[in-house]
């Protein structure tokens, strides 16, 4: 279910920022490297701002957007409606029941959209360059391919792990952190957006300077 | 007595709080509680709106971690126990939440199915579907199994909440006004299966400002002040207090909802009419 909500229902949005984006980069490079000869840097570019950068940070940030404050506010509304108190007189140990399902949801939805949008921006990025220089398919992804390491791949799987588990962690808590007036749910949604970009930045940034190292 | 501790000498207790004092915010909601609450009877908590009786109904069923003080229940402790014990015990345990405490995002099937599917893993759909049934039968409430909380009026929320409660045939409930918003029969069917659950042995402690309640079920009546443990005895010695405290406080509390006439105080005494 969580993944349903997370992952399925934000392709549509997904797909657009992608393509936009990798709209965007084709536009500007063909208009500008071929100026300066260096017209095959336009892959390189793609794989370094779709790949290792952007492509992770602008998923996590729908991601958070849509399902992040999603989970604050439903464990938020739950703690006001007693439904937690109701798990614990239970014997069900609301961690497990709501948190674990949610952090492995989050988790595992941040890492294929990431893949998703991984996907259509290099082929919305075709797509676009078709309009300004018609190459063969083959010819762009070849020229893609060579532009991309393992090293990539395992750095855009691990940082769309990290944020994923950042957003699930941080959004989880902030829901646990209302106690009793139902005015602390949109409180805490906004605190949890704040500390959560502020975390996902963090992270990208020091994870980026890991893949230098 | 100690106006903050309170014991039933000689009986062993289901439930043991000691030094319970918890804080919201500014306000001092417990200050400095002990109190074993008798194993096996049924102890009901009173006081004005506003003292801490529901606060210290959710410590004393764990629920409600205090700032300070000790919980044991069923030997248990609630605050540091090992998860299989905790778990344990919880299975033995039933709670009627106030406000109903129905879990919004599930029908009502499941709100009931959810304690007997993680308690009883192995036991057989057709099983746990029967047993909910026959609760939901018991208060005509199985047509509406398939709806969500959202829809139901609050009477019906409570009721279920009350099957929900029972559905683990728990042998220590613990009772949060329970008939508020429950219409006449649905109160006469509750306080039905309450009475066979004394008559188990089921220990139950709870908040009420039933009268029906309280004469037909209280052992023990424990009276709360503004956080503090006023009275706590059997239900003949509270209705001889001389502190004329506690007597207001159960002539007020009492009165907003009994409808007999006379000395409120004399729904207590042990050879008034309801005894």
């Amino acid at each position: 279910m969580q993944m349903l909500f997370t992952g399925f229902e934000a392709l549509p949005v997904i797909a657009v920022i992608a393509l936009g984006l990798g709209g965007i980069i084709v536009i500007q490079g063909l208009s500008l490297l071929p100026q300066f000869g260096q017209g095959q840097l336009i892959y390189t570019i793609l794989v370094i701002v779709i790949t290792r950068e952007l492509g992770p940070i602008l998923a996590a940030f729908i991601v958070f957007a849509r399902s992040g404050t999603a989970i604050t506010t439903e464990i938020g509304n739950m703690v006001i409606n007693r439904e937690i108190e109701a798990f614990i007189a239970t014997g069900i140990n609301p961690i497990s029941y709501l948190v674990v399902p949610r952090f492995l949801g989050v988790t595992l939805s941040m890492m294929l959209l990431n893949v998703y949008f991984n996907v259509f921006g290099l082929l919305g990025s075709f797509f676009i360059a078709q309009l300004f220089q018609p190459l063969p398919f083959s010819q762009y992804a070849a020229g893609l391919f060579e532009a991309i390491s393992g090293a990539d791949v395992a750095s855009t799987m691990l940082k769309s792990m990290i944020f994923g588990a950042l957003i699930a962690t941080v959004s989880t808590f902030y829901g646990f952190r209302v106690e009793r007036s139902s005015t602390e749910i949109p409180q805490n949604t906004i605190r949890s957006i704040g500390v959560g970009f502020t975390l996902l930045i963090v992270a990208n940034g020091v994870l980026t300077l890991v893949y230098y190292l | 007595m100690n106006s903050t501790e309170a014991s039933t000498t000689g009986i062993q207790p289901c439930v043991r709080l000691r030094n319970i004092s918890v804080q919201f915010e500014d306000f001092e909601a417990l200050k400095d509680v002990s109190v074993e609450f008798p194993l096996g009877k049924t102890t009901l908590i009173m006081g004005p709106s506003g003292c801490g009786k529901s606060t210290l109904l959710k410590v004393a069923a764990g629920l409600l971690p205090p700032d300070r003080g000790e919980v044991e229940i069923a030997g248990v402790d609630a605050l540091r126990g090992r998860p299989r014990a905790m778990s344990e015990m919880r299975k033995n345990t039933g709670f009627v939440f106030q406000d109903a405490g129905l879990w919004q995002n599930m029908t009502l099937f499941d709100n009931m199915a959810l304690p007997l599917e993680f308690h009883y893993p192995d036991r057989a759909e057709s099983v746990v579907r029967r047993e909910i049934y026959a609760w939901a039968n018991r208060f005509d409430l199985s047509l509406i199994l398939p709806l969500r909380p959202s829809t139901l009026s609050g009477g019906e929320r409570k009721l279920i909440s009350f099957c929900r409660a029972m559905i683990l045939n728990p042998n220590l409930l613990f009772l949060d006004e329970p008939t508020t918003f429950v219409d006449r029969l649905g109160v006469e069917r509750m306080l039905s299966v309450l009475r066979e659950k004394k008559a188990s042995g089921c220990s139950m402690i709870g908040v009420t400002h039933d009268a029906d309640l309280t004469s037909q079920l209280a052992d023990y009546i424990l009276v709360m002040k503004a956080g503090e443990l006023r009275e706590f005895g059997t239900t003949s010695e509270v209705a001889r207090s001389r502190d004329p405290v506690v007597r207001e406080i159960l002539a007020d509390v009492l009165d907003e909802a009994a409808t007999y006439d006379g000395d409120i105080l004399d729904l207590l005494e042990p050879n008034g009419d309801l005894f």
